[in-house]
């Protein structure tokens, strides 16, 4: 460059001869003999040049910030959360890369999320980011308003598994969906939940010689199916209205039964294409297990019914003394001094399980295996950026930030929350929650519903009004679930297969002949 | 006829300003009325598939010509729905004319202490919002702890209390009609009430001079008298039934009720024509659901066409 350099001051040799230096080769060292009206020029194109610069460096100074939209239906007690995290990720990013962004909170209920999302998208005026339903994840991929994020150049890992052994995975997998043949990481998971046994404790002391009389410990919860329906027949008094068990007949609240008994819901088959594969042994199984509660022993006080006392009320009015519920409730029975604690979902008994081929015939209570039978489900929200989005590489970060260890310790030390970073789990101090480990515990059981478009039609049209059926005592567990599957072949995966075969054949069309 | 010319260039310039002063009105009424109803019947011919862009869900459509509406006639729950509706219908109308017209006949009688309260008191229910009457019958019926359920359990009845109001399939739609008569008898009662005062005394004192019992003045007088406002709330009934909705979704909460069993198809019990085509529209069947509505009117059409017929056969 200096060489270069010198060569640029020192001109052409006849000017130098013009010039008429003595020595050319002391001429190339010495600055040339201009006239002072080049002196003058080339000073004022320095001038002019660094004028431009601090122009420019001004007006990169002055650009306007990055500005994102951010939509979530946190509840309201969450929000001041949310902000802190949101202000400390702007900060933060200040810092490091010296650029301002803002990012502008939207409140959108969360039931009417995903139809908010469609108005959006429609009007063009879909937020940067959206926290949704992990369970509405798949219909805003197949519908093109969530943007793969493993197709970012800032994507933080090698492959999405390798993303993935950082999360809670059955949380994590409610955004991994295959669309068209290809498998994408949609979201990330931004909050967690599951379902655990919450039990009245004041109902059960209320019976506890009674419960001791039948050999059970009124101090804890029961443990497995058959000592609920033990529990249950002790604490049920249908002239009192009191129930043991109370249980709602939606699909996702249904889940856990179906992950105890090992049902699989959809899978594919040796062509890779989706059927369905909720019958079987095991699937009766889980559904006279679930409907037996009510029908055959009596001890579900019909929460179940539309029309009836739900779980969740009938709880909180000390009805049901044992229900299915998720942490999200523990703070509003907390707050109505209901005495209360929480347990792992009860799980299939030993000699069932065994039976069932659900764990090795040598398994014991204390057995690895037969702890993962109280296997429950996963919900929660997930967080997208949108395929319209300005900024989608500020908006990844800002999903990383939120579920980065240090985010997800604050949201589970001071509201309770289960982290989904797997290292956020470790070594907390949950003083003024104490039920959250129990939940931890649950959802590295967990399992997430099969992540399907047309997931309303499958849980509103299809699998709810049969077992609806089924629990009126009108229709058997075999013949539910053979109608549940030929409807989910006819109106879930045959649009799903017809269109990844459609897609197949065009990657085929593509490829060139004899490939 | 020199003056032809003149007066038809007169009447022109009438027009004219009639097409003017009316324009405003055809203007909006072609944006927010003729345009929607065109496009919903060409949303009718379409669908939205599964790839379907949120960016463009409506332009984004396949074509599917009359398929929506051979699917909707061929679907055992569509013709369910129907059904359910008519049933609604056959249980509400009658059930709410007579207790309208009985409120009437009783509040009617001007020397009644506190009558005046008391069709105030009648016919507040009506002017609540239906979702709200809805969540409070909602809570009414519950089998569980509801007041209803524990009543005709006092009363030695324990089948609601096993089996419900809204949880049941045969008490669901009676349920529900119970719950709207209630709320919409006021409003009856009140258009009754100016009916009767439009008869005139006369003819009761004709009746009473032939020695006409109470009984003969009311069936074979005022009745028959009430003829053109009773079928003229059949008509507005049948319409508000058919168009039903908000009441289902709020008492059944959204799900349209217990299932049964409809030659062959698991069904719910509550599910209406109205909530149906809700369902469809919720699950974004945007052309199933616009097909449905049009079949709708049509079913409307032909009950207006119906009534208006017998209204105009009563009038002559």
């Amino acid at each position: 460059m200096r060489s270069s350099g010198v060569g640029r001051w020192s001109g052409p040799l006849s000017e130098r001869k013009r010039r008429g230096c003595p020595d050319q080769r002391e001429c190339r060292r010495q600055p040339p003999c201009a006239p002072v009206w080049q002196a003058a020029l080339a000073g004022l194109v320095r001038v002019l040049s660094c004028a431009g610069f601090l122009l420019v460096a001004g007006a990169l100074a002055a650009a306007p910030p990055a500005r994102l939209t951010l939509w979530q239906g946190f509840k309201f007690s969450e929000v001041p959360m949310l902000r802190r995290n949101v202000d400390e990720f702007v900060a933060e990013y200040r810092q490091r890369t010296g650029r301002e962004v803002v990012i502008e909170i939207g409140q959108v209920p969360f039931s009417d999320m995903v139809k908010r999302l469609k108005s959006a998208a429609l009007a063009r005026q879909m937020p940067d980011m959206a926290i949704i339903d992990a369970n509405s994840m798949v219909q805003l991929a197949f519908g093109g308003v969530a943007l793969p994020l493993d197709t970012l150049p800032n994507f933080p890992a090698a492959s999405i598994d390798e993303l993935r052994a950082r999360y809670v995975p059955g949380a994590f997998d409610t955004n991994v969906i295959t669309f068209k043949g290809e498998r994408h990481l949609y979201g990330l998971p931004a909050q967690t939940t599951t379902l655990a046994l919450f039990w009245n404790k004041g109902m059960f002391r209320a019976k506890a010689k009674e419960l001791r009389e039948a050999g059970l410990d009124p101090e804890r919860a029961p443990r497995d199916w058959d000592e609920v329906v033990r529990y249950g027949k002790v604490l049920t008094e249908p002239s009192k209205n009191l129930y043991g068990f109370g249980m709602n007949n939606s699909f996702w609240f249904s889940m856990p039964f179906y992950n105890q008994y090992g049902v699989e819901i959809v899978r594919r088959n040796e062509a890779g294409l989706l059927e369905a594969a909720f019958r079987g042994p095991r699937a009766e199984a889980a559904v006279n297990r679930r409907v037996g509660l009510y029908r055959e022993h009596g001890i579900e006080g019909g929460a179940w019914r539309e029309g009836a006392l739900d779980p969740d009320q009938g709880f909180l009015n000390q009805r049901y003394a044992m229900i299915l519920v998720g942490p999200w409730q523990i703070e509003n029975f907390r707050s109505s001094g209901l005495d209360f604690g929480v347990a792992l979902v009860p799980r299939v008994p030993l000699a069932e399980a065994k039976a069932l081929g659900l764990v090795p015939p040598d398994a014991d209570e204390n057995s690895t295996a037969v702890h993962a039978l109280s296997a429950s489900n996963i919900g929660g929200q997930n967080i997208m950026v949108s395929t319209s989005s300005k900024h989608p590489d500020i908006a990844l970060e800002f999903a990383l930030h939120f579920t980065s260890e240090k985010v997800q310790r604050a949201w589970a030390e001071e509201l309770g929350q289960i982290p989904i970073l797997l290292a956020a789990q470790q070594n907390l101090k949950l003083d003024k929650f104490p039920e959250v480990p129990v939940f931890i515990e649950q959802i590295n059981l967990a399992k997430p519903l099969p992540a399907l478009p047309y997931g309303g039609v499958l849980e509103t049209e299809i699998v709810n009004p049969e077992m609806n059926l089924v629990l009126q005592g009108r229709q058997t567990a075999a013949q539910a679930l053979e109608r549940i599957c030929a409807q989910i072949e006819r109106r879930v995966l045959k649009p799903v297969n017809d269109a990844e075969m459609a897609a197949r054949a065009e990657i085929r069309a593509k490829t060139p002949s004899g490939n | 006829m020199p003056n032809q010319p003149r007066r038809t260039r007169r009447l022109t310039a009438d027009a004219l300003w009639g097409y003017i002063f009316i324009a405003p009105f055809v203007v909006v009424a072609a944006v927010f009325l003729v345009f929607p109803i065109g496009y919903s019947f060409y949303l009718s011919l379409r669908e939205t598939t599964l790839y379907s862009s949120w960016y463009n869900q409506f332009s984004d459509m396949v074509w599917m010509g009359a398929g929506n509406y051979v699917s909707l006639l061929t679907s055992k729950v569509f013709w369910y729905s129907l059904l359910a509706t008519f049933l609604y219908a056959a249980l509400l109308i009658p059930l709410s004319l007579a207790a309208s017209l009985s409120l009437a006949l009783v509040l009617n009688n001007q020397r009644l202490p506190g009558y005046q309260a008391l069709r105030s008191a009648f016919f507040l229910p009506h002017v609540f919002d239906v979702f709200v009457v809805g969540i409070i019958w909602l809570l009414l019926f519950n089998s569980t702890s509801g007041p209803f359920a524990s009543l005709f359990e006092a009363l030695g009845i324990t089948w609601f209390k096993v089996h419900g109001f809204l949880d049941n399939p045969v008490t669901v739609l009676p349920s529900i009609a119970f719950a709207m008569v209630l709320k919409g008898m006021g409003f009856g009662m009140v258009l009754f009430i100016v009916a009767l005062h439009n008869i005139p005394e006369s003819i009761f004192e004709a009746a009473d001079i032939d020695g006409a019992s109470p009984a003969q003045k009311l069936f074979r007088v005022t009745i028959p008298l009430l003829r053109p406002m009773i079928l003229f709330l059949v008509v507005t009934s049948l319409m508000g039934v058919l168009n039903g909705f908000t009441e289902f979704y709020a008492m059944t909460r959204a799900t349209g009720g217990p299932s049964v069993s409809f030659l062959g198809e698991t069904v719910q019990a509550g599910r209406v024509s109205g909530l149906h085509l809700y369902r469809l529209f919720d699950e974004s069947f945007y052309g199933h659901a616009a097909a449905m509505s049009f079949i709708l009117l049509v079913i409307a059409l032909l009950i207006t066409a119906v009534n208006f017929k017998l209204l105009g056969d009563r009038s002559q």
